[in-house]
């Protein structure tokens, strides 16, 4: 029996009407590794902010050591040994690695002494197996690197003994994700006690020694590793038997399962075709060489890969705002590599940009101003835009409802994240586009909407679109594809068929590039 | 609409609030310099309402002022800052002057003076394309290149001005000869103003209906707010930014060539400057708004006329109505909208 | 090799001015802010430090009444703009104009008077190295401390919590408030500080340098400082370099008067800003990833009231 040291009693918070948790109890104890599980909105966030002394508790009790906190805040948990590690990394990327960490340390004084600080540092990620060049710079790390450096963060207090992650999975690669598997059962052995935010089930299962399940913010069940674990009750319990049983994309999100297509689905004839490409980035590099690609008009082609791997490239140059250095690209045999996006407008090209807000944004404009650019074919009224036309448009089209784009005269500057996503999409699908790239079309968007964006990419393909998705979400690319292409080792490979959907086989693909 | 009315009406509050406090301000300055306020106040508002003359040279200084701030105001639309006016405008003067000196000469009215104008845009373009090839081909900040252009340009004035074109009739002073009589416009009765105020009113509101009311206004603007975002949308931003640019500067030295024209009648080191930087700030203080921009010049035109009729009045060294204008600038900005901390 | 020796004193005396403006805009920049104010806040200095001397002789004073008045120049500058709102160059330029018009206004009976401003103390035994004795170790203090302040500027910004801070302030503005750091007191502090040192160099230009006054003294040196920032690639180090090469530009003028060089005054005086223009030029060719993030946010010139 390990030693307590956090208990919670009857944890309550409230938002205005909204209960985002209530009568939360359990306890944690040294050298255990709890993994706090729930779907989207269940409510782990807001506990484990309460948790971290973010958020003001509005009932129960917090004991730290067999103490109840009266005065609770992230200054006094951090002294108290709690350390997270926070899903957006608050990393700066002109910096190195040290001196993110000598940003984030509180009381090293006035002068900044490099040698100790680095010295403890190498220690700790030696200790920890957490490899990495203290001296680098942090923009030229990739994402499993810098979450070393959050961590390490967290470790530089001494007083650490209860690490926080929440969500740590999400951007890491197949193979991140195992060795950071490991670190988990690393920092237990060393008497750490561990809490983890997720919602990916085999993870779970793999390191769980308590299994707390979240459902609509009340602690619903609480699985014990000596017991066995078994996905499917896990997955049960968190979507709840009977009362709104989540749709059927939802439950293979959740499961970190998939289900493959019918693999014998016959496409015409490619109308995207591109031979030899290679594209090159910001920097110059040929971050995609030589290269094929082909998409048939009613196919969904998925695009794969760790980010980072040439996908915004890839879409850029399939849209005409980069170049294709070398190689051919056709539409339906007319050479579009490099032409100006005008023509690929006029074929019928269109694009949801990765970073909509970066790409497509203009801040002082209106929702309805924005469909106005390359979205609705307006008419025009003497040297001006028929702005009734196009409100009308507006008003009638049945995407914008399904896709429940925001009001027309809402200001672009003002919208969230999500919101812009969905004016986004809607934009780039009313056009009846004969190719639409969509790059993480799902990001930032809830269960719902995401149901609409997959419903309205499906109704496109059925309507012999061309569609080039690439995403994240193994699953999601899974579920989807009719086809999948992965981007490594700057090479597009594949395509690949339902049949060959294997998480393991692909996850390698994306790592190592595929052997031929 | 009803959204941009109130925007309209708040902003008019905020401008009379700004321009009060500034009279109060000034007013402690005034006292300071053992002035009483309302005297000078009183002068101000005599000089202006008992003389043509007077209201004449507001008139005269806004035309320049105005056109200069439409310089300013489209580059800023599609996402450039043009600080450059100030050189340009005097870019324009100059070629103006040497025009008519040494080339149209002999010309008539109806074809000199137009001509004239063209060249003297032309000069203002001309100057203004120097930092537009280094944003455009190298990329560099065209804020700084602007603004050190303008200071080149007054030393190109002063090396003239002192030397090749220095009036061989005018007493060795640092001038240029005069432009003959018949290529100087007309005026009113008993000012120095004439038809080209109306140019400039008549250009801002051809610069509002522009943006506001066309397509390419809007995409213009749209190039404005996020040029990434207009290349996603196929426009061509590049030329679009050129072209505009270059209209701008060509505006400026426009205004130049008007000056010149109007007023001038000849080039001295000082020729027209300060002219360039009013209009960038008239423009600058309404928000890039091309019909505001109108009475923010004629405010910009009033204060700066009335330094020599205060100077005059008062015995206050016209240096002071300038400073009464930048306290009017800073309270305005101090009025703007108030940010979220 | 005196006129060797003439060239290099008055490329040092030029380019001190011009030092203090571009670490002060530097550090300012590298905290989010680009103060384009400098110019003004130089002038004021000029004005004020000459004032306090001619009126007073006090030097130490005169130091001292040109930091206020160039904090307080800061101080507007990043208040307005945090504030209200106001766009930072807008704004830039209308304190400058407001800088032009009180210095003209109060420095007009002062014209052309002169002072015994700060007067050149010589090193002993280093100020007797031919040719760059003189120019290097015989000047005033002013000058002697811009040899250090590139160095002290680069220990603070790189070697201490306040640099790291600020920089992060003016990399990623999120992070620096999510460690806990007061990004506005950051910035409110290095921007005051930008507008206080150009007030120095402004001092320095009448009280040690011409030892006169006239309007507009400060001529676009500080627009020149904000564009040298640029050359440096915001590293404090590169500030020496920058600053001498202006102040060679310079320099040139004189020393072309006194070899009677027939080129006109008036084209040698472009020469500092055609320099300038040059050196940005070369600059901007080399895609340079040292700029502080958030100055690449930094859009749209021309908005105040919207």
């Amino acid at each position: 029996m390990g030693e307590v040291i956090l208990k919670v009693e009857n944890l309550r918070k409230v938002f205005g009407d909204f209960v985002a948790n209530d009568g939360i109890s359990f306890e944690v104890e040294k050298g255990k590794i709890y993994a706090l599980a729930g779907e989207n909105g269940a409510g782990k966030s807001t506990l484990m902010k309460m948790l971290y002394g973010v958020y003001k508790i509005d009932g129960g009790k917090i004991y730290i050591d067999g103490e109840e906190m009266t005065k609770y805040n992230p200054t006094i948990a951090r002294e108290k040994g709690f350390g997270m590690v926070f899903q957006d990394f608050r990393l700066i990327p002109a910096f190195t690695a040290l001196e993110n960490v000598f940003l984030s340390t509180e009381g090293t004084g006035f002068y900044f002494d490099k040698k100790t600080l680095r010295s403890k540092m190498i220690a700790l990620s030696e200790k920890y197996g957490l490899s990495m060049n203290v001296d680098e710079y942090v923009w030229r790390m990739d994402l499993g690197q810098r979450q070393h450096i959050e961590i390490l963060k967290v470790l530089m207090n001494d007083n650490c003994r209860i690490l926080i992650f929440d969500e740590p999975t999400s951007v890491l690669a197949p193979n991140e994700i195992a060795s950071f598997l490991e670190l988990l059962k690393v920092f237990r052995d060393n008497g750490f006690a561990i809490l983890l935010i997720t919602h990916k089930i085999h993870e779970i299962v793999e390191v769980a020694d308590v299994v707390h399940i979240l459902r609509k913010g009340i602690l619903t069940h609480t699985f014990y590793k000596e017991d066995g674990l078994v996905e499917d009750d896990i997955v049960a319990e968190m979507i709840g038997k009977g009362e709104d049983s989540a749709t059927g994309n939802d439950l293979m999100k959740i499961q970190g399962a998939f289900t493959g297509k019918a693999s014998t689905e016959e496409f015409k004839e490619p109308v995207i075709v591109g031979k030899n490409m290679t594209i090159k980035d910001d920097y110059g590099r040929m971050i995609i060489y030589n290269s094929n690609l082909e998409v048939s008009p009613g196919m969904i082609l998925g695009v794969a890969g760790i980010s980072g791997n040439g996908q915004r490239e890839l879409t850029e140059a399939l849209y005409g705002i980069r170049e294709v250095s070398s190689g051919t690209l056709t539409l339906n045999g007319e050479d579009i590599a490099n032409k100006n996006i005008n023509e690929h407008l006029k074929r019928g090209i269109r694009i949801l940009s990765e970073d909509p807000i970066r790409d497509n944004l203009v801040p002082d404009y209106t929702v309805l101003q924005h469909m106005a650019i390359s979205g609705f074919n307006y008419k025009k009224k003497g040297l001006n835009i028929d702005w009734h036309d196009v409100r009308k448009q507006f008003d009638e089209c049945e995407d914008i409802k399904d896709l429940n784009v925001p009001a027309p005269d809402r200001r672009a500057e003002k919208l969230s994240g999500g919101n812009i996503q969905r004016m986004a999409f809607a934009r780039a699908v009313i056009a009846h586009p004969s190719l639409l790239i969509a790059s993480y079309p799902s990001r930032g968007l809830d269960i719902a909407t995401v149901g609409a964006v997959h419903d309205t990419l499906n109704r496109l393909k059925k309507e012999g679109t061309a569609i080039v998705f690439i995403s994240e979400d193994l699953n999601e690319l899974f579920t989807m594809s009719d086809r999948l292409v992965v981007l490594s080792e700057n090479c597009i490979n594949g395509p690949y068929k339902p049949e060959e959907f294997d998480a393991q086989k692909i996850g390698e693909i994306m790592l190592k590039g595929a052997k031929e | 609409m009803d959204e941009r009315l109130t925007k309209v009406r708040s902003f008019l509050l905020r401008f009379l609030i700004g321009v009060v406090v500034s009279f109060g301000i000034f007013s402690i300055f005034l006292v300071t310099q053992k002035q009483n306020p309302l005297d000078v106040y009183k002068a101000l508002v005599t000089g202006f309402t008992t003389s043509k003359y007077n209201v004449g040279e507001i008139w005269v200084k806004m035309t320049p002022i105005l056109i200069a701030g439409m310089a300013a105001l489209i580059p800023a639309k599609v996402g450039l800052c043009n600080c450059g006016g100030e050189g340009q405008l005097i870019a324009g003067a100059l070629v103006a002057n040497i025009t008519g000196v040494y080339v149209c000469t002999d010309w008539p009215s109806y074809l000199g003076i137009p001509f004239m104008m063209l060249m003297a845009a032309l000069g203002g373009a001309l100057w203004g394309a120097i930092p537009l090839f280094c944003k455009m081909k190298l990329n560099m900040n065209e804020t700084l290149t602007t603004l050190l252009m303008n200071y080149i340009m007054t030393r190109l004035v002063a090396y003239l001005v002192f030397g090749p074109i220095k009036d061989a009739n005018g007493n060795n002073y640092p001038m240029s000869a005069r432009i003959p009589e018949q290529l100087r416009m007309p005026s009113f009765a008993g000012s120095r103003a004439n038809f080209t105020i109306f140019i400039a009113i008549a250009l801002a509101i051809l610069v509002w209906f522009f943006f506001n009311k066309t397509e390419i206004g809007f995409k213009m603007q749209a190039i404005g707010g996020n040029e990434r975002a207009a290349q996603f949308a196929g426009y061509n931003v590049k030329k679009i930014q050129i072209i505009s640019f270059l209209i701008a500067a060509g505006l400026s030295g426009l205004a130049g060539g008007f000056v010149m024209s109007s007023v001038e009648f000849q080039m001295r080191e000082a020729t027209a400057s300060g002219l360039g930087f009013m209009g960038f700030l008239a423009t600058g203080i309404v928000g890039d708004n091309p019909l505001l921009a109108i009475p923010s010049s004629l405010m910009l035109a009033a204060l700066s006329a009335s330094g020599t009729t205060l100077e005059l009045s008062t015995g206050l060294r016209a240096a002071a109505s300038t400073i009464f204008m930048s306290i009017i600038l800073l309270t305005i900005f101090a009025l703007g909208k108030r940010r979220k901390s | 090799m005196d006129l060797l020796s003439n060239f290099l004193l008055n490329t040092i005396r030029s380019g001190t001015p011009i030092i203090y403006a571009l670490i002060g805009d530097l550090i300012g920049q590298r905290a989010g802010h680009i103060s384009l104010s400098v110019e003004g806040a130089m002038l004021m200095g000029c004005c004020m430090g000459f004032t306090t001397c001619y009126y007073t002789g006090n030097l130490p004073l005169a130091i001292l009444v040109s930091m206020v008045a160039g904090a307080i120049i800061g101080f507007l500058q990043v208040h307005f703009n945090i504030r209200f709102g106001a766009n930072m160059f807008s704004l830039a330029l209308a304190l400058n104009y407001f800088a032009t018009s009180i210095t003209t206004y109060f420095g007009a009976p002062m014209v052309s008077a002169s002072i015994k401003g700060f007067s050149r103390i010589a090193i002993p035994g280093l100020s007797a190295i031919p040719v760059i004795g003189d120019a290097l170790f015989n000047q005033d203090i002013l000058t002697y401390f811009t040899y250090l302040l590139p160095v002290i500027a680069h220990f603070v910004l790189f070697k201490t919590k306040l640099g790291v801070a600020l920089r992060s302030a003016g990399e990623v503005h999120q992070v620096a408030v999510a460690y806990g750091y007061n990004v506005k007191h950051l910035k409110y502090g290095a921007v005051m500080m930008a507008g206080m040192l150009a007030a120095i160099g402004g001092c320095q230009l009448s009280c040690a340098y011409t030892m006169t006054w006239t309007a507009e003294m400060s001529g676009g040196r500080g627009f020149i400082a904000s564009a040298l920032v640029i050359l440096c690639s915001w590293k404090p180090l590169r500030a020496y370099f920058a600053a001498y090469m202006f102040g060679a530009a310079q320099a040139l003028q004189i020393l072309f008067q006194l070899l009677v060089v027939p080129i006109p005054t008036n084209i040698v005086t472009m020469a500092p800003y055609v320099v300038t223009i040059i050196a940005l030029a070369f600059i901007s060719l080399n895609k340079n990833p040292t700029m502080p993030e958030e100055l690449k946010k930094i859009g749209r010139p021309l908005e105040i009231m919207n």
